[in-house]
């Protein structure tokens, strides 16, 4: 199959593997949130970086994502083959999948890359920390009514 | 034959020049060498750093310690400079009411008025409301973009959504009417639900019209004239954005509140005079230049300024032992600043360009101990030390050894902590001044107006020229020409400002663009050094006009400086005053000249 050689685009060379299309999904709108055209090909080679690397060349704009069975690459076509840009050596995360995206698209607009985001993801960390403020927030509610009114606290505290 | 070595410690670095000696002349100057000053200038701290740079300079002329016959110390002149800064407004949103933040990419386009709902109660509402959706974090954009266009299709009217995530685009891309969708607010969960707000994302490369206008939220929200004046510091904050939400609570309110900074109260010899802060840096310089030459500066007592004084005074009361009374304010260098703040109740991590002024304060104290010093200094070492001259003196020595210089002459020693300027006439008597704000400034103004929060990275900006990385293989340079590598570069440069430090890129991690970066860099230098160039050569020129001072020398670390040399001779050559960076002894540049003269001292002893 010959990509469609009119349209500059970012293209995507996927493996097929059963979390494929779930990893396709997340470059795919990292890629539309930032704005920038792709397209999808399908290839039996399963190494990401000989997939992005053909990508990338293949693409008018120079960029590449590979989406293996075990790896992620996103190479850019004045690059050395065997050295993507970015590579993530293992399954990763939505998150992280989404990220590759958005750093695809934003090696095209020419803006600052994103940060990569860790495994346990920021958002998540975010919540964690809210949650256990909300926490700690009802038991010291609980714990001053508590002691305040219902005298419970003190009754407990005398058997102690 | 004499082996001498000269020692300039100075506030930030500590300078030797080695020289052999005849009883008449210099016979040959072998090296100099460089150091940071260890500790406070002036303290027995000192004392590493001298040894060192000592070390330095014997190793690279082959000798030891052993060879040397005298060091000579310099009377080092007892003034510190300190720096504070206060802002004199602030903005403070009490209540929750303001979106202003730019994300990259926010979805559609429009203005959009309505009542804000959360997500999961929008199946519950009946046909014809005007709302806004608050998306919180964990709900996919396929969900989120079916239901809202169910809501479409049951008739509700759909103005605008706020979401959590980087979500904007998909969103939009998706729903079945072009509205405005604003992505990556970070506290979505205190966006307060059934208020009144309104939302707007401008087309790409435009900036919003309508909320940033005090009229355009007064149209949307019916508010009063009073209530319209309430509003404009939000209309202000969010001035230049593609995207902002504003949501109208009944307690809500934004103020911009001028903090009091207070007056203060400059003594001087012509008299006294009282100044508000507030009026700004160009009328406190006023007053200082008229009641000059100043014998101390006071605030008035209970404000932000007084603090800030007193904080001076404390600190250079401890750093050299002596009585708190006894610290006079001698000089102060007052400049206007801005400081991006962040705004108090902001809900994506809004900032407000808050007005502020910035104080470098000097202080002259007694004596230091400098005969502590040379005694300690003579006990490590077993070498004859001698405190010599005074360091105006010494460095109109040394800057005379610059080629094509004669007396009379002025010399400007641009420094870290002050600027100071001494004159020599053509019947070799001395004057000199010392005044506060020099290199230290520029760095905090630097920090402040990009709003680093990094003095290292600062001093850097100042320090060396900027680039933009424009792809993985090519940079543009400050003047616009290009530098292409062989090997592609690092991707945390890539598309961002960076420093040229040596070889390496250092990446400034704002979104400023390079020509920003580089108009506040130079604006700090114009505003602390072209300012005190003038200053202190008017008050060191013999009839008082600057104009009467034929030939400048410049001198001291700051004057090494990429850009500030140039800037001054710039400023200088209105005047029609000859003006340079120093070369001392025809090959050290600006540096050295305080080392280069102390070890010239020595032959006015032999004669």
């Amino acid at each position: 199959m010959l990509p469609d050689q009119s349209k500059p685009c970012i293209l995507i060379y996927l493996a097929p593997h059963p979390s494929g299309k779930e990893k396709l999904r997340e470059v795919q709108a990292g890629m539309e949130e930032e704005g920038i055209p792709y397209t999808v090909m399908q290839s039996n080679d399963t190494n990401a970086a000989a997939l992005s690397y053909e990508g990338a060349s293949k693409s008018k704009l120079g960029v590449g994502v590979g989406i293996g069975p075990e790896d992620l690459c996103i190479h850019y076509v004045k690059l050395p083959a065997q050295k993507p840009l970015f590579s993530l050596q293992e399954a990763g995360s939505p998150v992280q999948w989404r990220h590759f995206g958005y750093n695809a698209a934003r090696l095209v607009k020419g803006i600052p890359f994103k940060d990569r985001p860790s495994k346990n993801e920021s958002y998540e960390t975010n919540h964690r920390d809210d949650l256990y403020q909300v926490v700690y927030r009802i038991v010291q509610k609980v714990l001053q009514e508590s002691a305040q009114g219902h005298g419970e606290v003190k009754a407990w505290s005398k058997t102690l | 034959m004499a082996i001498v070595a000269g020692v300039d410690i100075g506030n930030s670095t500590t300078e030797v020049c080695l020289a052999a000696m005849e009883s008449a002349k210099v016979t040959k100057f072998y090296t100099s060498s460089i150091v940071k000053t260890t500790g406070i200038k002036g303290t027995l701290a000192n004392i590493p750093g001298i040894v060192i740079a000592l070390e330095e300079a014997l190793k690279k002329a082959g000798m030891t310690m052993a060879d040397l016959s005298e060091i000579r110390l310099n009377e080092a002149t007892p003034v510190i400079g300190d720096l504070a800064m206060e802002t004199i407004t602030e903005t403070i949103i009490t209540e929750s009411t303001m979106i202003g933040h730019n994300p990259s990419t926010p979805g559609g386009v429009g203005l959009g008025v309505g009542q804000t709902v959360s997500f999961s109660q929008l199946e519950s509402l009946t046909s014809g409301e005007k709302v806004i959706c608050v998306i919180p974090e964990n709900i996919d954009f396929e969900d989120a973009a079916r239901v809202l266009n169910q809501a479409l299709a049951r008739g509700i009217d759909l103005q605008g959504v706020i979401v959590r995530q980087d979500d904007a685009v998909l969103i939009a891309n998706r729903l079945q009417k072009i509205i405005p969708v604003v992505d990556e607010v970070t506290m979505i969960e205190k966006v307060p639900i059934g208020m009144l707000a309104a939302v707007e994302v401008a087309e790409p490369g435009q900036t919003i019209r309508t909320l940033s206008n005090p009229y355009g939220i007064a149209t949307v929200f019916e508010l009063s004239a009073g209530d319209t004046k309430m509003v404009v510091p939000i209309a202000r904050a969010l001035i230049g954005n593609r995207s902002a939400v504003v949501v109208r609570t009944p307690q809500g309110d934004v103020k911009a509140r001028t903090i009091p900074a207070g007056f203060i109260t400059i003594f001087g010899s012509k008299g006294k005079a009282d100044i508000d802060v507030e009026s700004g840096a160009g009328k406190i310089m006023e007053t200082v230049e008229r009641v000059q030459p100043v014998l101390d500066v006071q605030g008035e007592a209970g404000t932000h300024v007084s603090g800030m004084l007193e904080r001076v005074r404390q600190v250079m009361s401890e750093l050299t032992e002596q009585h708190l009374d006894d610290m006079k304010i001698q000089d102060i260098l007052a400049v206007d600043t801005f400081v991006p703040q962040k705004v108090q109740g902001g809900l994506a991590g809004e900032f407000a360009l808050e007005n502020a002024v910035a104080l470098a304060a000097m202080v002259k104290t007694s004596r230091l101990p400098m005969e502590q010093i040379a005694n300690q200094l003579r006990s490590n070492l077993g070498v004859k030390v001698v405190i010599a001259g005074v360091e105006a003196n010494m460095a109109i020595r040394g800057a005379l050894t610059t080629p094509g210089t004669d007396k009379p002459l002025a010399i400007l020693d641009m420094g870290g902590g002050s600027t100071d300027a001494a004159i020599i006439t053509r019947d070799e008597r001395v004057l000199s001044i010392h005044l506060a704000g020099a290199g230290d400034m520029v760095t905090m103004l630097i920090n402040s107006e990009l709003g680093l929060n990094d003095f290292d990275l600062a001093e850097d900006i100042k320090k060396y020229p900027l680039a933009k990385v424009e792809s993985l293989y090519h940079i543009r340079l400050e003047d616009g020409t290009v530098r292409f590598y062989e090997q592609h570069l690092p991707p945390q440069v890539f598309s961002r400002v960076v420093i040229l430090k040596d070889g390496e890129m250092v990446p400034i991690p704002s979104s400023h663009p390079l020509d920003k970066i580089r108009h506040v860099r130079r604006e700090a230098k114009k505003r602390v050094f072209v300012t005190n160039a003038i200053r202190s050569l008017s008050r060191v020129a013999p009839t008082g006009n600057i104009r009467h001072i034929e030939f400048v020398v410049l001198v001291g670390g700051s004057a090494m400086d990429f850009e500030v040399g140039d800037m001054v001779t710039d400023a200088l050559a209105e005047y029609s005053i000859v003006c340079g960076r120093g070369n001392i002894r025809g090959s050290e540049g600006s540096r050295n000249a305080v080392a280069t003269g102390l070890v010239l001292s020595y032959l006015d002893r032999e004669a």
